[in-house]
């Protein structure tokens, strides 16, 4: 993520909440509220809520971001990789590496279980990690990714 | 809700509370509760036509219950007037409204709310759950309700228990009576408060059929609550709720669009037309934009959603004795 990039205010954060397009084409901005106040992470999480799939062109973006544990900064882009299905398919090594976090929390781990079933065709390591995170003591982790595992047999 | 007494009463809390604390409640207890036949689960689902697309006045015969998914309620909607102004006004068209999206880290905000409600010499009051949500971004639910008509506590409420954490936001579940004088035996009900994740509506909704049999199960065991009504933000329409509807055997009372955008189902009113005999058929989407002739922009100013509502009598109609008989209970799992 950019260092440059300025926090938008809660009003850009609103309109951005409610144009899925605009929320698409500032998704960096975005990312960077999700990490401030309150108030504007509350913002910036409706308007991630509401955007859709994101862009081709914020892949890379989304991919480094997996394992930025800060704020709900890797949540969503485990999120947002997984709304692009199998398009994201080379980027099941960072959600590996989201997945198997110990610095990650409960549900970005969760989120990274998600995302790696609507990939498709999933490599040995990642289908391993998969199996790891299935005999989880967290019930609700253990169970996506029994269910990400039988969804990309 | 059949007339509780003063035991029933004691039962209904301290169950309330096992409940809310994830404790198995006392076997003897639920069987002495459970002597009572339940008419919920009927075998035969119940079709329900809803009248009116029109939100009535408010009336002495009836009560207006609404949901109402506020966008972001936080800071920036309570700094600014010109939105509190015209989301009390909202309120004030219904006797209670559920609340989803209660997104502020100032507590004070229900309040704040309720303040602007009150301004013309209303009495409103709210009941507000805990912050909820896996991320870091957190959640509550509210009622904001009337309580020159409709009584409640906060000993009535409760956070339902995911146990296995099917749920991003457990529903907030409080009792109602209604304040009357028409009627010696007024309208009780259950309120169940939910807003599913967008990305997991589907698989919410779905999990959702079983959690509401259970809920209806324990409200009637423990209150002898037949009325309970499931509203909220589901981010689906009734095209996807299919096991909501089996399972629980409870149907949507909408099929158009709720959002402000007016393209898509979002919010519903889900009851059981076979118990809820106090559903008057009249129930629908209160636009925003047509109650306050504004434009769309001004209107997102206040939510992406418009608030749906369903109309109900302030009299209990308790199934007869013989329907009662037709609709034993079943506990088990189907």
């Amino acid at each position: 993520m950019s260092s440059q990039t300025t926090v938008p205010t809660s009003d850009t954060l609103q309109l951005w909440a409610n144009d899925p397009e605009a929320a698409r084409a500032n998704l960096t901005s975005i990312f960077v509220a999700l990490d401030s106040d309150e108030s504007l992470a509350a913002w910036a999480t409706e308007a991630l809520e509401n955007c859709g799939s994101p862009l081709e062109t914020d892949i890379e973006f989304l991919s480094r971001s997996c394992n930025e544990h800060r704020g709900d900064v890797a949540y969503w882009a485990c999120k947002l990789i997984g709304r692009l299905g199998p398009e994201a398919n080379e980027h099941q090594k960072e959600l590996t590496a989201a997945l198997q976090s110990n610095q990650a929390t409960e549900a970005t781990r969760q989120q990274a279980a998600i995302a790696l079933g609507k990939l498709g065709a999933l490599n040995e390591a990642t289908r391993q990690a998969l199996n790891e995170a299935a005999q989880s003591k967290d019930p609700r982790l253990s169970r996506l990714a029994q269910q990400s595992l039988e969804s990309t047999l | 809700m059949q007339k509780a007494s003063a035991a029933s009463t004691l039962a209904t809390i301290l169950l309330g509370l096992l409940f809310n604390a994830g404790c198995e409640p006392d076997p003897a207890l639920l069987n002495e509760i459970a002597k009572v036949s339940n008419p919920i689960a009927s075998a035969t689902p119940v079709s329900v036509k809803t009248k009116s697309k029109q939100l009535p006045a408010r009336a002495q015969e009836t009560v207006l219950v609404a949901s109402f998914n506020i966008q972001v309620f936080g800071e920036s909607k309570m700094n600014d007037r010109w939105v509190m102004e015209h989301l009390a006004e909202v309120i004030r068209q219904f006797d209670v409204v559920a609340i989803q999206e209660v997104r502020a880290k100032d507590q004070s905000i229900l309040q704040t709310l309720v303040n602007f409600v009150n301004a013309n010499g209303g009495r409103y009051d709210y009941l507000i759950g805990p912050r909820l949500g896996r991320s870091v971004s957190k959640e509550q639910y509210a009622y904001v309700y009337d309580s020159s008509r409709i009584i409640t506590s906060n000993e009535y409420t409760y956070t339902l228990n995911d146990d296995i954490d099917a749920l991003h936001r457990e529903p907030l579940i409080a009792r109602f009576v209604v304040r009357t004088s028409l009627t010696a035996n007024p309208w009780t009900f259950s309120l169940v408060n939910l807003h599913t994740d967008p990305d997991e509506a589907v698989q919410e909704v779905d999990a959702m059929g079983g959690i509401l049999r259970e809920i209806r199960n324990f409200e009637f065991m423990s209150g002898r609550e037949d009325d309970v009504i499931l509203l909220g933000d589901l981010n689906a329409g009734p095209e996807k709720m299919s096991k909501l509807q089996t399972l629980a055997g409870c149907r949507p009372l909408l099929n158009e669009p709720t959002n402000v955008r007016e393209n898509a189902v979002y919010d519903n009113i889900i009851i059981d037309p076979g118990t809820n005999l106090e559903f008057t058929g009249n129930a629908g989407v209160l636009k925003l934009r047509t109650l306050f002739n504004i434009s769309e922009e001004d209107a997102l100013k206040l939510s992406d959603h418009n608030p749906v509502w369903a109309e109900f009598l302030v009299e209990e109609r308790s199934l007869n004795s013989q329907q009662q008989m037709a609709n034993q209970p079943n506990y088990g799992p189907r």
